[in-house]
Order: C-alpha cells, then structure tokens, then sequence
C-alpha cells in the first residue's frame, strides 16, 4: 500500500517535472520523500523550489512592467526592488535608479508646483535648484526651469544672476527674450538688451515705449566702447520706432545708428550689407553721400559685378570731384603741389577702377551692356571736365549722365553747359551737352546697343516736348541724327533694304563732323560678310551724291564693286554687272576696284566673242574683237588658235593649205605682223610657192 | 588693394611718429608679415599713395545721419547714472 502510494507520487511527481510544473512536482517529491525520505528526491526538491523562485521572480518583474505601463511608478518600484532582492541584476538596478528619481522629481515637481502657486520668488528659485539639482540626469526641462529661475532672479532684482545664467542659457521664448533684455538693460549692456528684445515676435507694440527709453542709453554704451560693433540691433529698433513716430528725435536716433552701423559692416567687410541700407538712393544727393556711395559700390563691386555700373556711375563722378579728393589726407601738400597732387591721386584711382573693369572683361564677367556703360560714362566725364564751365555753386560737377539722370541734375548741368564758354563749336561740347539734354537718353541707349529702344524714345520725345529753343533743338538733331546714323549702319550690316532715309537725315551731321564720313570710309574698305557689303553699299551709293570727300567717293566705289561682283556670282548677268561697275566708276572713276571688275568682265566678254568667231572660223570676226579690245591676252589666244590651225593644215593638199596660210597671215598680219607666227607662216607660204 | 591702415591699426589721421610705433608693434606682433608691413608703411609715408588709400578703405558715413549732431553731443556727455534707468517690467510677457 505504501509503496503504492510512493510509487503513485514519484510518477505524478516525475510527470509534473518533466512539463516544467515544478509547483505540483514539489508536492508530489513531498509527499513522496515522507514515505521514503532520500537524497535523490531531495535533490528534486530543491530543484523545484528553486524553479519556483525563479518563476515567481518573473512574475514580480511582469507585474512591474505592467504597473508602470499604468503610470503606477511606486507600485512598480516596489515589484522590481522585490525581484532585485533575488538576483542583482544590472538592468533591473538602473530600472529602480530612474523609477526612484523619477519618483523623488514627482515630488519635487509637486513641491514646485506649490512654491510657483505660492507666489514666493525666493520660495520658487529654490524649488526651481532643488529640480535643476535632481534633474542631472536630463529627465527634465533644463531650460525651461533656468528660464523660470532668471525670471523670478530679475524680478528680485538680482540682474547680475540672471545674466550670468541667461549666458549660459540663451532665451528662447519670447517672454524670456523680454526679461533677459531687461536684466541687461539693467546692468548697463543697453545695446545688447536691444538685441534680445528686437528678436521679440509677439507684442512689438508693446516694447516699443522701452525700445525708446534705452536708445540713448544704448547709444552713450556703444560711443564709449572700444570695439565699435552692437550697433545692428539699436539700429533696428530707431527703425521700428520712426516707423511709427516720425519725430524728429527719433529719425536722428535712426540716422546716428544707421551711420554708425555702416561703419561697423564696412570694418567688417560686409560691403553688400552696406549696400542693403544705402538703399533706397535719396532724391537728392550731396557731396558726403557721393563719397559714401562710391566707395561702398567701388568695394562691393570687386567681388561682384552685378555691382559695376553703380560703381562706374558713382566712382567716376566721386573721382572728378576735386572737393572729394582734396578732403583726403593731403592737406599737408603745398598749395601748387596740391592741384597736381588731387590729378596724382584722380589717375591712380581711375586706374584702379579700370583695372577693375578690365579684370571683369578678361575673366568674361562683362555684359556687353556694362562694357558700353563703362566706355560711355568714361568718355564723358571725362569730356565734361575739360570743357570751361562756370561751375560755381555746383556742388557735382562733373558727372556722368546717368549720375545726373539719377539725382535729378541733368538740368542744371545743360544750363552750366548752355552758358558755357569758349567751346561751343566743338562736338565735344555738343555731345556731352545732348547727354545731359532731354533727348539725351536717346544717346545712352543707343550706346548700349539699343538703338530701337532709342528710336522709339526719340519719337516720345519729339512728340511731348517739341523745342524751338535754340541750343535744346540743336541737340535733339545732334541727337536724332547720331541714334539714325548708328541705327543705320547697324541695319546697313544686316543688309536690310530701305534704310535710305536714316543716312539722308544724318547729312548734316556727316557734313559737320567729317570723322563719321571717315567711319563710313572705313567700314566699307573692312572685311565684311555679302550681306554686310549689300547693305552697306546701297547705303553709299546713296550718300555718295551728297558727299565729296574724294576717300569717301572711292570707299563708296570701292563697296559698289564689291557688291556687283557678289551679285554676278549669285548668277546677275554680264550687262546688269557692268552696267553697276559704271556706276561705281562714275562715283570716284580711279577706283581700281570697279575698273579692274569691269576689265575683267570685258575681256571675259571678248573671249566668249572671239570663241564664236573661231568656231565659225571666221578669222576676220576675231580680228575686229582685237582691234577693238587689245588686250594682251586675247592677242595671245588668237596667235594660240591660229597655230593649232596651222599645225592641223600639214596634212591638207597644197592647194588648199596655200589659201589657208595666206587667209592667216592676212589676219595675222593685221593683228601683229612681226609676231613670230605671222613670219612663219609667210616662210611656209614661201616655201610651198617655191615647191 | 592692401588696407595699410589696417595693417598697422591706425587712424587716418595718424602722425609719422604713431605709424612708427605701430609699425614696430606689428613686427611683435606677427599678424601680417614684413613684406606687408613693410609696404603698409611706405604707402603711408607717402602722402600720394596715403591719399589713395585712404580713398579707398575709409567711409564717412556722417552725411547720412541728417539731424543726429545734437544726439552725438548727448553721447559726448557723460553718462547718466545707472539708477537713472527707469524702467517697468512689462506685465503682458508674465506668464
């Protein structure tokens, strides 16, 4: 019976075992260990107790787990510390580290909470380091309780705390950014309280009345200090206050900061930030603000082009202006040295801005526009400051045409230029006049290679400002003559038709200033493609009956024996071409062109004529072709033929050969009787008379 | 071009004496190297050369700041004492 039950409990026992019920397995060992006690089944035991552990073990850690799913942290610590007590393990040991800080923050965050509702700011400053100290490990908002802790510090008063942590944690809320600005204003940065408070987004309205409070604080700060830099922020905000409050005060305060932050850009090599402020250019403009402009777009321009043409405007005119000049250090040059000094110094900055350009142009940089701009303001500036003008009470003169265009100046500077002096007669004088007249535009455009655009300004301008004063209707001929006559060429090299009337308008401008007469000239003597030389000719057949200058005549004939050839290549016939050598030969009758032209195609003609009577051998035809031509090579044709024929007739009979040699000599004889052939051909005669 | 105002840090108007000086504390210095240093001071013992550089590398922005002669004369003055500030926290950026 016993043994029964022994037997029934190891094998229940045993079962249990191997399906990992060690609960049940224990009881069964039990039970059987009381009825045959044995170290074998004690050993199973053991096993059993020390699996249940185990599995018990885990259950704790599970139920942990689950607990802290649940947000139930204190609950959950307790499982995990009871599971660490059975085995130390590392994880489970940082588990509980965390759940325990974690638990103490709660608490202190509920301290906090009571000390924030206290409204004790010596009570919350504490709070807040008891956190801080507590939250090393990074499980809290660092920052957010700094920036509560510099709150409550300013509003204790203690500014020189909450810097030192505002220095260590930049603010980034707005309401931070207020009061970090306002513990620096309080310890004397004004500057840098301006800093903060204009990164402000939300309520700008609001801080506009401190903004204003500070200001000359924050100036006095900035004229004191060494290093002349903060000024970006003071200008920002004088910005924000004038735009609402135009006083006069407040617009200093945003000129003096404006000034003043230029130059900290300028020092730091920030030219086209300068720039940005510079902008929009005034009205009006003064010699100060030309000295500014031109040596900010001079810089900004060295390293990038899209700043040339302002520097070219601006630093030509601030190059010619004396006053300029002599107001840099070299006062200290005697009197007659210091005229000659200013032009030492004017060269070599002029040579400086054209190295420049020159730069831009070789690295390909240039538009053709900016290279046209430069070359334009360069030559008239220049022109202006030579002509003798009464400039007294100019404050900028010279300057280029589109520095006067630009300010508001061209006007006064016609006048100046009206009343002028001795040069009345030169075209200098006249064209740097039309640039500065009403139709002066019309110029600059057609300079830049927009000649249609000029056209079309010259038309606007005939239309809405007739002139019948006498210099201002002068120069808008000058003007309209000089657009047509470009306009003209231009079309002329594109071998468009019909552009007669540009050149016969310009007449009076050809016949009054012969060096564009000498332009033509030259063009039509250049290397130009057909198209070109159609276009260019049409144009001086034209301008030829109006023009006498014999080199003119001769470039005019020159181009019109061009063109007939061109078109007798193109298939135009022989009579169509000559007829168009005439012509040119009519125009200047020694041009070597056109007379050689027309030789040639005589002769050629000759040749076709002589070929005809040859073939009908018709040797008397031929002999009156020569006697009408005499040219050379067909007399050597001729003597050629006949030779061939003379050679043939050694095979004809005697009779008929006489009369053949005595037709060739005939003909022979009133082409050139001592030619060798004509004396061998009365031999031959001779000998067959003598046979 | 080379700022030789720059080079030495000096002012405009500084005297040969001062460049002088200047020049030998850029040599202890060793920001720029003899060469520089040494074409910094030509081009201002030359009043030409000077002239041109000065062009050059100094703005004068003062035409700008139309009205502020008087504001620049306040900074002038000495600054008023620091409890002069007076200054209200505004309420509406307490949270």
């Amino acid at each position: 019976m016993t043994n029964d039950k022994l037997e029934q409990a190891l094998k229940k026992g045993n079962r249990f075992f191997a399906r990992k019920n060690f609960l049940l397995a224990k009881k069964e060992f039990e039970i059987a260990l009381q009825l045959r006690p044995g170290e074998e089944l004690r050993k199973k035991i053991k096993v059993c107790a020390a699996e249940n552990a185990r599995n018990a073990r885990q259950e704790t850690i599970k139920r942990g787990r689950k607990l802290e799913k649940k947000g139930k942290d204190k609950e959950a610590l307790h499982c995990f510390e009871q599971a660490f007590k059975t085995e130390k393990e590392e994880w489970l040991e940082k588990k509980i580290s965390v759940l325990r800080e974690k638990l103490s923050l709660s608490k202190l965050s509920s301290s906090m909470n009571d000390a924030e509702n206290s409204g004790d700011l010596e009570v919350r400053i504490a709070a807040y380091d008891k956190l801080l100290e507590a939250g090393q490990g990074g499980s809290v908002d660092k920052n957010e309780l700094q920036e509560k802790k510099a709150v409550c510090l300013v509003k204790l008063g203690r500014y020189a705390e909450a810097t030192a942590l505002y220095e260590t944690c930049p603010p980034g809320k707005d309401a931070a950014r207020y009061f970090c600005g306002y513990a620096y204003a309080k310890t004397g940065r004004f500057a840098r309280a301006l800093a903060h408070w204009e990164e402000i987004k939300t309520r700008p309205a609001d801080l506009l009345p401190q903004y204003e409070r500070l200001l000359p604080f924050a100036q006095r700060e900035l004229a004191a200090s060494r290093v002349q830099t903060g000024y970006a922020a003071p200008y920002r905000c004088a910005c924000r206050l004038a735009a609402v409050d135009s006083s006069a005060r407040l617009k200093a305060y945003q000129n003096h900061f404006k000034g003043k932050y230029i130059e900290e850009l300028w020092a730091n090599g920030q030219y086209t930030e300068v720039l940005e402020l510079l902008r929009p250019h005034p009205d009006k403009i003064n010699l100060g603000m030309l000295g500014l402009f031109a040596r900010v777009y001079l810089k900004a321009a060295e390293n990038d082009s899209r700043h040339l043409e302002q520097a070219i405007t601006f630093g030509l005119t601030a190059l010619y202006n004396d006053a300029i000049l002599s107001s840099l250090s070299i006062h200290k040059l005697s009197e007659k040295n210091l005229s000659a000094g200013i032009e030492t110094i004017r060269k070599a900055l002029l040579d400086s801005l054209e190295a420049m350009v020159n730069r831009y142009e070789r690295a390909g940089g240039l538009s053709k526009r900016q290279l046209a701009y430069w070359r334009l303001e360069k030559r008239l500036i220049h022109t202006l400051s030579t002509l003798e003008n009464n400039t007294e009470g100019q404050a900028i003169f010279p300057c280029t045409p589109l520095f006067a265009s630009k300010f508001g100046l061209s006007e006064q500077i016609f006048s100046l230029l009206s009343e002028g002096g001795d040069d009345k007669d030169k075209e200098d004088f006249l064209e740097v006049s039309a640039y500065f007249s009403s139709a002066g535009e019309s110029l600059v455009l057609m300079e830049v290679g927009e000649e249609e655009k000029a056209l079309r300004m010259l038309s606007d301008n005939v239309q809405k400002s007739p002139s019948d004063n006498g210099l201002e209707s002068e120069l808008s001929a000058y003007c309209r003559q000089r657009v047509y006559l470009r306009y003209g060429i231009k079309k002329a090299l594109q071998g468009e038709p019909g552009i007669k009337k540009y050149f016969l308008d310009t007449l009076p401008l050809l016949k009054r200033y012969p060096h564009y007469v000498d332009e033509l000239t030259e063009l039509s003597f250049s290397d130009l493609e057909d198209e070109a030389c159609m276009g260019l000719a049409e144009v001086m057949d034209t301008l030829s009956g109006h023009i006498e200058d014999p080199k003119f005549r001769e470039a005019a004939a020159h181009i019109l024996g061009i063109k007939a050839v061109i078109l007798r290549n193109q298939g135009l016939n022989r009579a169509a071409f000559e007829k168009q050598l005439q012509r040119a030969l009519s125009i200047y009758p020694d041009s070597e062109m056109a007379r050689t032209a027309l030789e040639r195609s005589q002769t050629a003609r000759s040749f076709d004529e002589i070929n005809k009577a040859f073939k009908q051998q018709n040797l008397g035809k031929a002999v009156d072709i020569i006697a009408r031509n005499r040219d050379p090579e067909l007399i050597d044709y001729f003597f050629e033929t006949v030779e061939r024929w003379f050679d043939q007739s050694e095979t004809w009979d005697k009779k008929d050969r006489l009369a053949a040699l005595h037709d060739f000599h005939r003909h022979c004889c009133y082409v050139n009787k001592k030619h060798p052939l004509t004396e061998e051909i009365a031999d031959e005669i001779k000998l067959l008379e003598d046979k | 071009m080379i700022d030789p105002f720059a080079i030495l840090a000096v002012d405009r108007a500084a005297s040969k004496l001062e460049i002088m000086k200047q020049v030998t504390m850029a040599m202890r210095e060793g920001k720029h190297n003899a060469k520089q240093i040494a074409e910094a001071q030509k081009t201002l013992f030359d009043p030409l050369a000077r002239a041109v550089a000065e062009f050059a590398c100094f703005i004068d922005p003062r035409a700008l700041s139309e009205g502020s002669e008087n504001i620049q004369n306040e900074a002038a003055e000495p600054a008023e004492p620091q409890k002069s500030l007076e200054l209200e926290i505004l309420t509406c950026f307490d949270e």
